[in-house]
């Protein structure tokens, strides 16, 4: 028997997000040429849409009222009512702002099982097999799922780049009405909010000396400061720095910061989360420096340096100082 | 307005991690432990709304590993009242026993606003901020930078992050779940001492943890230290050594001219 696998789509400014072609790739390498692809598409497919859609069997918009507002409540509501769950074997949701509101609900909802942080996936005879990447990616959970449907949240990278074979058919595109009750209205989006544009753009820098939860104190940024003007580079951060304070979002590197590719990124004290690996792994040189030679950091480096940044910075300040004044 | 708070501990990523020899798990007595950051901001973001809005704040944990002290240090932050639920298990609780006991708590506390950390770095079978939102039936918004309120009682505004450091502005009814993932503001700094005064004053109240342990909804069939695909060239030697290293790296990449 055909089996469903459903794909919500998010679109964020106006373009289908990489994250759900992703999610999409991984479908239809699960679904092969016997199963169905699902999306579900809230509001109208944007203009440059159709060639990731392509991937599905078929597409399912829902554009009425304020369904292409970004409220997951409303929409996980919405898919939960429409989408018949005995059909169904999985719903792949890509691991973004959107979809860890939208998947979790969705599983809750159902009484389904709830896979988050996965990497990887695949099918095993009658079962499906998940990979979780979890504890900021230093630890990796195989698990099995054997009820279904299940949840599955999908982080980004390992499916983007999997080749799939060219559809020989158009996907079909049905369109679902949604009457006005069945909108959750208890959450409702407002507005967007930029964020202020502080004193540098670090997505335009070519060497960043980025600084993570290593560096324990906002006043040992100052080394950081210090070692980026003998660099001439700038200073930026992980999460856990930004969300101290000690440095402003928009000098946030990652999945819900800035995506930088400068030519060279030193990060200082930064274990390497997935979610920070994602706004930075496309730099040209990337050097790390942490203590833990375990930490994930050190698989996407090109250069490591095992070490307590405290010892090795002043150092490193004081050797590029020193050949300066050779030349 | 009631606001209940969630705080869990989580390993300390800065440290090492031990997987058990049965690779089933953590090795839980190996591993240090702290507090879920998100929780430690989503302490702080009530105890903002206590002061602009007269909140109520009762904070809950599960009663493993040091978490008295974590509790000590919200009574010396001004919470109004802290329960904690007997666990006594060699792991912590997963997140279904979370929401499980939070589902049957919550109501009975005359809660309006449950404010939890988003995500912990040990999820992956269930997220307990938004399960117990649909649990509770409640609404939900998650991966929040700050509430506020919009000056009607039932609705409250909350600030969803999205890439780029772009948020989108909220309107949430409640009763309301909220996953935070920051505060408006960091987590205040409290002293030693008033810590000390609060680890004598303070008295928790104790209720009972779920009756029996909830089976994850998947099998775990092995839990290990990420592997090493690709592992970048180390430079070793003393500082200074692996500092000349780098520089001539640098120089020899045209990154230094």
């Amino acid at each position: 028997m055909s089996r469903r696998i459903a794909v919500p789509v998010e679109a964020y400014q106006g373009k289908i997000t990489d994250l759900t072609r992703e999610c999409l790739i991984a479908a239809r390498l699960l679904a092969g040429d016997q199963d169905e692809v699902v999306a579900y598409m809230f509001g109208e497919i944007p203009a440059e849409g159709n060639s990731v859609l392509q991937l599905a069997d078929r597409i399912i918009t829902f554009e009425d009222g304020q369904v292409g507002q970004p409220v997951a409540l409303a929409q996980a509501k919405l898919l939960c009512s429409k989408l018949d769950r005995a059909e169904l074997d999985l719903v792949l949701v890509g691991s973004s702002s959107w979809g860890l509101d939208l998947g979790p609900l969705m599983a809750a909802y159902w009484g389904v099982p709830l896979v988050a942080n996965c990497q990887w996936l695949e099918r095993r005879e009658n079962s499906l097999w998940a990979t979780c990447r979890i504890c900021a990616g230093k630890l990796m959970v195989d698990v099995e799922v054997e009820a279904r449907p299940a949840v599955v949240l999908l982080l980004p990278g390992s499916f983007l780049r999997k080749e799939v074979a060219p559809r020989s058919r158009q996907p079909v595109i049905e369109r679902e009405t949604v009457a006005a009750e069945e909108w959750d209205s208890r959450v409702r989006f407002q507005r967007w909010i930029e964020p202020q544009r502080e004193d540098v753009d670090i997505t335009q820098a070519e060497i960043l000396v980025a600084v993570g939860r290593g560096i324990e104190r906002q006043e040992n940024l100052e080394l950081a400061e210090e070692l980026a003007e003998v660099l001439g580079g700038v200073v930026c951060g992980s999460r856990p720095v930004v969300d101290q304070g000690w440095l402003p979002p928009t000098r946030q590197v990652g999945k819900s910061g800035m995506i930088v590719k400068p030519k060279l990124y030193l990060a200082l004290g930064i274990s390497g989360a997935p979610e920070h690996v994602e706004g930075m792994k496309d730099a040209d040189l990337i050097v790390a420096i942490n203590r833990d030679e375990q930490a994930p950091i050190f698989h996407v480096a090109d250069y490591g340096i095992a070490a307590d940044l405290f010892d090795v910075v002043p150092a490193l300040k004081e050797a590029l100082i020193a050949r300066r004044q050779e030349t | 307005m009631n606001v209940l708070v969630t705080v869990r501990l989580v390993p300390d990523l800065v440290e090492p991690l031990v997987v058990s020899p049965q690779e089933d798990n953590l090795d839980w007595e190996e591993t240090s432990l702290v507090l879920n950051e998100s929780d430690d901001h989503a302490l702080e973001e009530a105890l903002l709304l206590k002061e602009k809005h007269r909140a109520r704040i009762t904070v809950t944990a599960f009663d493993f590993g040091e978490i008295d002290q974590v509790l000590y240090m919200a009574a010396a932050k001004g919470v109004d009242r802290i329960i904690k639920i007997s666990w006594p298990h060699r792991e912590p609780p997963n997140s279904l026993e979370i929401v499980e006991t939070l589902a049957r708590l919550v109501p009975a506390l005359g809660i309006d606003l449950v404010l939890m950390g988003c995500q912990s770095p040990t999820e992956f079978l269930g997220m307990a901020a938004p399960q117990l939102a649909a649990t509770l039936g409640w609404s939900y918004v998650g991966v929040v930078r700050g509430v506020e309120g919009s000056g009607r009682s039932e609705a409250w505004r909350a600030f969803k992050e999205y890439p780029g450091a772009i948020l989108a502005e909220m309107e949430v009814r409640l009763p309301a779940v909220v996953g935070i993932l920051t505060a408006s503001q960091p987590p205040r700094y409290v002293p030693v001492s008033r810590i000390r005064a609060a680890a004598q004053q303070v008295q928790f109240e104790t209720i009972e943890g779920p009756d029996e342990l909830k089976e994850p909804p998947a099998a775990i069939r092995r839990v290990y230290l990420t592997p090493v695909t690709a592992h970048a060239t180390m430079l070793r030697g003393s500082e200074e050594e692996v500092a000349r290293q780098l520089v001539e790296i640098l120089l020899e990449k045209g990154i230094l001219k």
